[in-house]
């Protein structure tokens, strides 16, 4: 009897197993897209015998399997618990660091950063002498809070990259590399990179602005600032490594005080990726703000940062300086943009992954629109990872 | 399809078996023969007609190899056999390995026949060893013809089995085909022993896997004479729990459907030679070879020369058999040879030694052999070797290699205790000490446990390959 009794006790355990997910598959509503892994989830295929015979009908039938499994996000969640039950604290290019911090590996692709220096280079060259050029190289969390990282890691050092720029970029660039600040920012207990997120914070952005003013030897403007959190945001990193326990950020959406903004994303119209509400006109999409509530409910709450990433913004406000002020960058600016326009009337903004084939080129642009200074605004990671420099013309 | 996926565990099984539980018993070899075909047919949907060809075949020449028939004769049954020879080999080399000697016809004449360029049929070394060895048997008079074809097919497709082992062979079997009894006892040890296949393969092997991936694709820059080491000893643990968790799925599975399958490992890590890691290691296989190659060619009654031809004979068939590429041959030969110097003088002389020496010269060899089994190419082969030997221009030990080290410490850790017999004399002795707790409460609980987890890596990650899939 007893042995009957522990083998009808394994046997129910796991039919309860398989016919549980089963059953619970076959209840539970499939999704389109799963927030958290940021991509669109396998449907149930149509069947065809041309598909059965090519094999694409059973393995979209596997992946849909897998994508749409009951609680899947909790699954995935257990497995990153038990690799770190397994004391593996590094997980798809990111360290389980202290604190809660996710830090991102990094390591160097010299030849890249190279050539990219080097585009950034000739670009600055060929620009009038009276255009000013700035670099605002942004370092991320990995050098900055090195003391969060596990100590055995086999992350390479930002500050050898940044020696290495240093070494080859041109004289005609002023370059800003703000480690020191943001690291001492930090000691003071301000957090300056999200937890859960590569980029930096409103803080962060902010101690960076401040440094790069300051290379470029202008006045830092004394205007207060307010602030309103967008909370339970849990950003790119937290997506590659999935974990209960992680803590939420909070995405701070900074105001100028007393300063009236106009947002134009030029060619907005026919952008699928602009969901910001605005004025259409002209093609452009037309708001007076520098965020775009939209993304507060959605996943990617850095996104509330004017909505993300585009190829040509152009903000107006009532800032200190009359100059005109051309920002090439990722998406590291658009936190700082608060700040700048605090400061500048007229800043434009061009990211090079989206400016491809426009009627103006960069230095068209430049020209077309009396850009007195031009900044570069770049993350380490950027720079060492992305190929679309070559846009810059 | 693959036992270790979503499909399989929470879609076929579940549906598998309810369909065999509640068909009345003399359906239930229909069922289980129609299921396997899809489980076939899931990633080879046309290759299935070859399987089924195969089986038709050993079915007809299995009943004319029987020389107990009304009128046999004495040439029929040997030209039946020898034709079931000629199929399952002709079959083989066909498929597996023409292009492979195409290649080499190339290489040594300069000439450029091109390649038939085919797809290796999934489970196509497991199933020509299978009804090869049943008609061979049948031949010799160890066991009855099957005259059921159903019960035949059934035994060929089982899917269990079918695509990865072990060589099931058809005397093994051939009452229970006919009347096994589905016992719950049965079926709760089945379901223990695939839940610890499940969490071998996919816990243990698919982690340590990624360990060897990330370290073969490793520019030689970066890598370190450790690493090289690390590297190979991850691919030494990857491919024992890879493949013998895939073996105790097997094994539970076929116990949920009454079916007892001989074992495939018997922890072959803890080797006190070469000669032992062979008895330990791949069993179905290696006894295969031994009763079907190694013992019609004389064996050990011909002579010493002889039997030194036929050790070697067998040792590069062997490794043949893992696949049309030079490396596996050596890697055949590289333990024909160890296994004939054992024979021959050093086991003599190993016998002397203290056991722990026996011991690190049986995994030495060993994680060497695995060195030559790991890569196809033979540039990669040879580099690694220079590397793990210092000859590769390159650092004892870099911060890279100590990220890995400490990455997988506690893993490997666990790694060394699952290969030995420890966590199975453990769970005795619970079940000896607290019997109801253990088989009441732990057991269900550890399996439910790895089910979980195993799932959740299934759900989490994308890297879940399995090596034996290709042989």
């Amino acid at each position: 009897m007893r042995k009957e009794l522990k083998n009808y006790i394994m046997i129910i355990c796991f039919l309860l197993f398989i016919f549980g997910f089963a059953v619970a598959g076959v209840l539970s509503e499939d999704r389109e897209f799963s927030d958290n892994e940021n991509r669109y989830l396998q449907q149930m295929p149509e069947f065809s015998w041309k598909n059965l015979k090519d094999g694409e009908f059973t393995s979209d039938i596997e992946s849909y399997m897998s994508d749409q499994i009951f609680m899947k996000d909790q699954l995935v969640s257990l497995k990153t618990v038990t690799d770190r039950a397994l004391l593996k604290n590094y997980q798809n290019g990111v360290y389980f660091g202290k604190d809660g911090y996710y830090i991102q590996d990094y390591q160097e692709n010299r030849e890249l950063v190279k050539k990219n220096v080097e585009l950034l280079n000739s670009f600055a060259e060929g620009l009038d002498n009276d255009v000013q050029v700035s670099f605002l190289l942004a370092p991320n969390a990995v050098s900055v809070l090195s003391d969060k990282l596990p100590a055995v890691n086999q992350t390479d050092d930002q500050l050898d990259t940044v020696r290495y720029v240093k070494s080859i970029l041109s004289d005609r660039i002023t370059l800003c590399c703000p480690y020191e600040e943001l690291k001492q920012a930090n000691e003071e207990g301000e957090q300056v990179y999200y937890r859960t997120d590569h980029h930096w914070t409103a803080a962060g952005a902010q101690t960076a602005f401040d440094a790069l003013m300051t290379a470029m030897g202008e006045s830092i403007p004394n205007t207060p600032y307010s602030k309103i959190g967008v909370s339970e945001f849990y950003g790119t990193l937290y997506s590659k490594a999935p974990y209960q326990g992680a803590s939420a950020d909070t995405v701070d959406l900074v105001y100028g005080l007393n300063n009236e903004l106009t947002v134009t994303y030029v060619g907005g119209d026919n952008d699928k990726s602009l969901f910001v509400q605005g004025e259409h006109k002209d093609g452009n999409v037309i708001t007076h703000r520098l965020y775009d509530d939209s993304w507060k409910d959605k996943k990617d709450k850095y996104a509330t940062y004017l909505g993300g990433n585009f190829s040509l913004t152009e903000i107006d406000s009532e800032g200190e300086s009359d100059e005109n002020v051309l920002i090439i960058k990722d998406s590291y600016a658009n936190a700082a943009m608060p700040y700048f326009c605090q400061k500048y009337k007229h800043v434009s903004m061009i990211d090079l992954r989206y400016y491809h084939m426009e009627d103006l080129t960069v230095s068209e642009y430049i020209e077309e629109k009396d850009i007195d200074k031009v900044i570069y605004l770049y993350n380490i990671d950027f720079l060492n990872s992305d190929n679309n420099f070559v846009w810059l013309e | 399809m693959l036992f270790s996926s979503t499909t399989f565990l929470f879609a076929f099984l579940p549906i598998v078996l309810i369909t065999y539980y509640i068909v009345p018993r003399i359906t239930r070899n229909l069922v289980l023969f129609i299921f396997s075909l899809v489980f076939y047919a899931w990633g080879e949907p046309v290759y299935i007609v070859l399987m089924i060809a195969s089986t038709i075949v050993a079915y007809i020449t299995g009943l004319l190899a029987d020389k107990q028939r009304k009128n046999a004769g004495r040439a029929g049954p040997l030209a039946a056999m020898l034709f079931a020879v000629v199929w399952n080999i002709g079959l083989l080399l066909f498929f597996k390995y023409t292009d492979f000697f195409i290649g080499a016809v190339n290489g040594v004449f300069g000439t450029s026949v091109s390649k038939l360029g085919l797809a290796l049929p999934i489970g196509i070394s497991f199933y020509s060893f299978q009804t090869l060895s049943y008609v061979i048997d049948v031949y010799r008079g160890n066991v009855k013809s099957q005259k059921n074809f159903l019960n035949l097919a059934t035994y060929v497709a089982l899917f269990p089995q079918l695509i990865a082992g072990p060589i099931v062979r058809y005397i093994d079997v051939a009452e229970q085909l006919e009347k096994r009894r589905e016992t719950l006892d049965n079926f709760a040890q089945g379901v223990w022993r695939f839940s610890i296949g499940m969490g071998k393969k996919v816990i243990l092997a698919n982690n340590i896997g990624e360990l060897f991936d990330t370290i073969s694709n490793t520019s030689q820059s970066e890598l370190s004479v450790a690493a090289s080491w690390l590297g190979i000893i991850a691919y030494t643990f990857q491919i024992y729990f890879d493949f013998s968790g895939y073996s105790d799925m097997a094994i539970g599975l076929g116990k949920m459907f009454g079916f007892d399958f001989l074992e495939n490992f018997n922890y072959p890590y803890i080797s006190n030679s070469i000669t032992d890691f062979w008895r330990r290691w791949h069993i179905s296989l290696s006894s295969w070879f031994r009763d079907y190659v190694y013992i019609p060619l004389g064996g050990n009654r011909r002579g010493k020369l002889r039997q030194c031809v036929n050790i070697m004979i067998v040792w590069f068939l062997t490794g043949f058999w893992h696949g049309a590429n030079w490396n596996f041959m050596l890697w055949g030969v590289y333990f024909g040879v160890i296994l004939l110097c054992e024979k021959l003088f050093l086991g003599k002389a190993l016998g002397k030694l203290p056991v722990f020496f026996r011991h690190l010269y049986a995994l030495f060899f060993i994680v060497i052999g695995w060195g030559i089994f790991a890569y196809e190419d033979f540039d990669a082969l040879t580099q690694n070797f220079k590397n793990m030997f210092g000859i590769g221009a390159i650092p004892l030990i870099n911060k890279q290699t100590v990220f890995w080290l400490a990455q997988y410490a506690v893993t490997i850790v666990i790694l060394v205790i699952a290969s030995t017999p420890l966590p199975k004399k453990l769970c005795m002795k619970l079940r000896d000490t607290l019997p109801q707790l253990c088989g009441c409460v732990l057991q269900p609980l550890a399996a439910v446990c790895l089910l979980f987890i195993s799932t959740a890596y299934l759900a989490g990650s994308s890297f879940n390959p399995f090596l034996y899939f290709r042989f």
